[in-house]
């Protein structure tokens, strides 16, 4: 069509190829910059804190070298960016990562350590209820996302209480400690948190603590995992060698708490019986 | 004659559907004080999130964009919806006034308390609990046992009570200082600031009486090196410490689940529900000025975090 309009072709030529110069400069500077970006999601977690996260991983990870820091508020956004391929380091939920790897494959090179631990267990209490037969019409609290939440819950219920899912309703709260302290007000019914909040809240509200029973409790599960998209093309291994020893750094300590850590392990120094949950097909 | 066990499978396998029919097609005005307000705004997309699945329709109205408050009159006369939810105090006031005998629920409402309840009014309250106050205030800054609080008999007499109870629980020494018109805030500040750890700043209004009394407090404070505990972010402006307040999205979700209650006719407990959820601001720079730690396994719990850059 065009060539039989010789004239429009060479009037548009020079724009033509203007505008692809700068989509190509564009998809080398994008890709240059993924390279050097951590993307961080977590479902987990409903602390909206990521203005301050973004300010001071980049202010941490600048000082290292040309890297960036990419929260995501939003699942879709986040996978979006990783369906993409593109390269960089992704720090996800090691429940988000088992379901990621399904369909896009990652590679879990670090694991995140706290107080000692690799893994943590979620547990649900109540202050009312005496078993979990009970909890038809119950609001349920518990910090992250619904989907999260819900799958939590039915593993902690298992086959034999499965239908009483949909007879309950879930509160989003922003994290464990609201949770469980939204049992003691009477605002819910029962919370999901991890063990290690209980624990906080026998410190910070012995009588609170003290009102709650367990009743029912999840498998163990990992804390964060630093991961990367396969193929890996090595590109991340600096980027990653920077998170790896955040912890050796007072900045980089800091930043570690904010995320509810203390350092991280590589996994391939890790028990293989560990390692077995992380290498899905 | 039908039999018992015909009219039970009658009744399960079409009055349930019915039932969540009736649900499913529940219609919904949501009324706003004022759009423009960032945390209007925050509170009614998190109902709508949570709610949207299981309402057949919601509507909304904002006061300011409306400008005549009757229009909402002839909107719920036109569209008769089964629940009003109400954002701040001016929409509650209006759902009210014109709602009839419809439920109308509430939140981002200053002290509900003085507004006038029917039998028909839920909400979620705008103040989180005292017991998460308190507790939040020691986890994050764990070292400081001593906390004192000005307040006017007049207003918060009863809160302080409460404080006190809450403060004995969780191992806190509450430090009093009572100001009125014969006990000016001048005469007492110094003192109680050189028996305590931490001051509290609650909302009361015989204190916070002007912006001249508040800049005092805060200047006060931090020569006398103790930090500033309060509820809102307004006064990191002045320079306090740790902010602790309601997450507003949180009251949203609260807000549907009511909601989705109210609908399926289901027993309420708490007409008005404290909020759940907490948001947490931390001025990492103002406590190093006043060389005070605080809990940095905490940092993982606070939703913004001012150093000094």
């Amino acid at each position: 069509m065009i060539s039989k309009h010789p004239g429009i072709l060479r009037r548009w030529r020079p724009r033509v190829a203007a505008v692809l110069s700068v989509l190509a400069l564009i998809t080398s500077i994008v890709t240059a910059a993924t390279t050097e970006t951590v993307f961080f999601y977590n479902p987990e977690s409903s602390v909206d804190n990521f203005a301050a996260l973004k300010a001071e991983f980049d202010d941490y990870l600048s000082a290292q070298g040309a890297y960036s820091f990419q929260p995501f508020s939003e699942r879709g956004a986040f996978e979006t960016m990783l369906a993409d391929k593109a390269q960089g380091v992704y720090l996800l939920s090691s429940w988000h990562y088992t379901q990621l790897n399904a369909k896009t494959p990652l590679e879990a090179r670090l694991v995140g350590v706290a107080k000692g631990e690799l893994q943590q267990r979620k547990i649900l209490s109540s202050k009312d209820l005496g078993s979990v037969s009970a909890l038809p019409g119950a609001t349920i609290a518990g910090a992250g996302s619904e989907d999260y939440l819900r799958s939590q819950l039915q593993q902690m219920l298992g086959a034999e209480y499965a239908v009483l899912l949909p007879k309950i309703k879930l509160l989003s709260v922003p994290k464990d400690l609201d949770a469980l302290m939204a049992v003691g007000f009477g605002v819910a019914t029962a919370a999901i948190s991890s063990e290690s909040s209980l624990a906080k809240l026998a410190v910070i509200n012995p009588k609170q603590h003290a009102q709650l029973k367990t009743l029912a409790s999840g498998e163990k599960s990992f804390f964060l995992i630093a991961a990367v998209a396969k193929p890996q093309q090595g590109a991340e291994m600096p980027l990653l060698k920077v998170i790896e020893t955040m912890q050796q750094q007072p900045a980089g300590g800091k930043n570690l708490k904010m995320l509810g850590l203390d350092g991280w392990k590589r996994i391939d120094t890790l028990d293989a019986s560990l390692t077995k949950q992380l290498r899905l097909p | 004659m039908i039999q018992p066990l015909a009219l039970w499978l009658f009744l399960a396998v079409f009055c349930g559907p019915i039932a969540s029919t009736a649900q499913a097609q529940a219609k919904i005005l949501i009324v706003n004080s004022d759009n423009t307000v960032q945390k209007y705004q925050q509170v009614k997309d998190a109902f709508k999130v949570q709610m949207t699945p299981h309402a057949g329709r919601i509507i909304d109205f904002d006061v300011q964009q409306a400008g005549q408050p009757e229009l909402l009159e002839k909107l719920i006369k036109d569209e008769s919806p089964d629940l009003i939810y109400s954002i701040g105090s001016q929409a509650y006031q209006l759902a009210t006034q014109f709602g009839g005998t419809k439920p109308v629920l509430f939140s981002s409402v200053i002290n509900w308390q003085r507004f006038q309840r029917g039998g028909n009014s839920y909400g979620v309250a705008n103040e989180l609990s005292l017991s998460q106050e308190l507790s939040l205030l020691r986890y994050v800054l764990p070292n400081l046992q001593r906390i004192g609080v000005i307040y006017d008999p007049h207003f918060s007499a009863e809160r302080i009570a409460d404080a006190r109870n809450q403060c004995r629980e969780l191992g806190l020494t509450l430090v009093e200082q009572t100001i009125d018109e014969d006990h000016p805030l001048e005469q007492h500040l110094d003192g109680l600031l050189d028996k305590i750890d931490v001051l509290w700043l609650i909302a009361d209004p015989g204190v916070l009486a002007d912006r001249a009394t508040v800049e005092k407090i805060f200047t006060g404070s931090s020569e006398h090196k103790k930090p500033v505990y309060t509820y809102s972010d307004v006064f990191m402006n002045y320079g306090a410490s740790l902010v602790v307040a309601a997450d507003t999205p949180t009251m949203g979700r609260q807000a549907a689940n009511m909601a989705l209650a109210i609908l399926q006719r289901e027993p309420i407990k708490e007409t008005v529900q404290t909020p759940a959820g907490s948001h947490i601001t931390l001025n990492a720079c103002q406590l190093g000025k006043l060389k005070k730690d605080y809990n940095a396994d905490a940092l993982d719990a606070v939703n913004q975090l001012l150093e000094c850059h």
